[in-house]
């Protein structure tokens, strides 16, 4: 299944570019991006490599000195990358999740306006294999792909100021637990006392792009379990 | 060792950043005006990334407990001795066991940077020692800190002698390159955007800087992509933000411009409500 993909490059910024891919989400895109992203990080020593759904961002240390000779290089290097295996294997999480209140702060106004029950919220959301897409936008928070269409719950217009850290939430198409405290507009519907992001990881993360993760519902008193 | 006697409204220790880290969503952090910065290590003939103390609006009291040279740069401060002998800022300075050093309120400039000769040993998180909320355990300092100093040599080689230059606290120009999502703008937003005078707002921080006046907008929101230090968003309601070192490593609004890296640093050091123009360069 190795679909051919156009990519381009964007210079961003003095010793940065991007690699576009096509606009789309997709697991193809994303394993394509991870198979070209760990090559990357083998043959570049000395730049901070990312990605998102359908870009990789390269951060030189230094300033690129033609942009069409490093773009002719990485163009090289994802010819190759093309036959290789990804060599960081991906991993299955199976996170704890304590639907109930107080942690689940908006699942009752969710069901109302979905028509749904709490409990067929809680179905849906552990019945799901979701794909981590990227880390961003906090420290350790994974991107996850593939939320039951039916639990899909817009973002609210005014984000709160505060949500406590492993809270678990819905905002628009995507679910994800916010893993340090941070102002947020997603609405919680429950709390995990499993740590996304700590220090004693090599990486600060404990996923990593193209893992798997589920969600299993856990009472209060298991809670309380995990967290001594 | 020295004593933080006061902490002031926002100091925290920071160098030149992360590397490495970034796909693991952990900030850049680092110098906010890393010119100012790089500056104040190297008349001192620190490595220019050395840990420095970072301040803005009112800086902090602090006791030394042993001799060494600092050399103040960035914002125009009025730094105090002792209570009574005034500190001159971008020259070495010697200080001695006992001294008791008020950094004053900034008035020119918005971040002043205070390096101490041999540089600050603190923890390395993360591949940098620098203060980051959620990153590392304090985000700023607090009274009642304590800062160890890199072990030198003892003995104190003149760096660099620097004449005093505030170009980049005042200049009005901030250079920026045409962003990702640049082309979706019209003609006369492109007017618009390079024409107006444009101001800080006070709700800036670390991570961004939001600027006044807003912008009339029909781009819609993006999946989201990497962003980085300098990257200008544009939000559906028309606000702009300049993303700058401390800023979230993805984001979903259209990139409308991408800051220089001097562009970067002289926007880093405009106050609230202090004027500046974008300026687009090339390549």
């Amino acid at each position: 299944m190795n679909r051919k993909f156009e990519i381009s490059f964007f210079r961003v910024n003095e010793n940065s570019l991007y690699i576009n891919w096509e606009n789309i989400i997709s697991s193809e895109i994303l394993h394509d991006i991870r198979r070209f992203n760990s090559y990357l990080k083998k043959k570049l020593v000395y730049t901070d490599i990312s990605h998102a759904y359908n870009t990789i961002l390269i951060q030189f240390n230094n300033p690129i000195t033609d942009f069409n000779i490093t773009c002719e290089e990485l163009k090289t290097l994802y010819k190759q990358s093309q036959y290789l295996p990804i060599d960081d294997e991906s991993q299955h999480w199976r996170i704890p999740v304590c639907y109930q209140k107080p942690y689940a702060v908006d699942i009752e106004k969710m069901a109302m306006a979905l028509k749904i029950s709490e409990n067929e919220i809680v179905q849906r959301h552990t019945k799901q294999i979701y794909t981590v897409y990227f880390i961003g936008f906090l420290p350790g928070f994974s991107y996850l792909g593939g939320l039951d269409q039916k639990i899909q719950f817009p973002r609210k217009s005014n984000p709160r100021a505060r949500i406590r850290k492993g809270s678990v939430g819905i905002g628009g198409s995507h679910t994800g637990v916010y893993t340090v405290e941070s102002p947020g507009g997603w609405n919680v519907i429950g709390f995990t006392p499993t740590h996304f992001f700590d220090y004693s990881l090599e990486t600060g993360c404990l996923t990593k792009s193209g893992d798997t993760v589920e969600f299993f519902e856990i009472s209060i008193e298991q809670l309380k379990d995990y967290q001594k | 060792m020295i004593e933080v006697l006061a902490p002031g409204v926002y100091t925290s220790i920071q160098d030149n950043g992360r590397e490495g880290y970034y796909s693991s969503g952990i900030p850049k952090t680092g110098f906010m005006d890393r010119q100012s910065a790089q500056l104040a290590n190297l008349i001192l003939n620190n490595k220019p990334d050395a840990a420095l103390l970072e301040l803005t609006a009112q800086g902090p009291v602090l006791e030394f407990h042993k001799d060494t040279h600092i050399a103040i740069t960035g914002a125009i401060v009025s730094p105090l001795l002792n209570d009574k002998h005034e500190v001159p800022m971008f020259k070495a300075v010697s200080i001695k066991k006992g001294d008791v050093l008020t950094l004053g309120f900034t008035f020119i400039g918005s971040y002043t940077y205070l390096a101490f000769q041999g540089g600050i040993l603190s923890p390395n998180v993360f591949g940098s020692q620098s203060m980051s909320r959620s990153v590392t355990k304090l985000f700023r300092l607090r009274r009642g800190n304590k800062l160890n100093l890199a072990p030198t040599n003892g003995t104190y080689e003149h760096g660099a002698t620097i004449k005093l230059n505030t170009d980049i606290l005042l200049k009005k120009e901030v250079e920026a390159f045409a962003g990702a999502d640049f082309g979706g703008l019209r003609d006369e937003q492109v007017d618009i955007l390079f024409n107006t005078e444009y101001s800080v707002l006070n709700s800036s921080n670390r991570g961004a800087y939001a600027i006044y006046p807003f912008f009339k907008n029909k781009l819609k929101p993006i999946s989201s992509v990497p962003v980085l230090p300098g990257t200008v968003q544009l939000t559906p309601s028309g606000k702009l933000f300049v993303l700058m070192r401390n800023c979230q490593t993805s984001g979903g609004y259209p990139r409308i411009l991408q800051l220089s890296e001097d562009g970067i640093n002289v926007l880093a050091q405009k106050q609230t409500n202090s004027k500046f123009k974008f300026k687009l360069i090339d390549f």
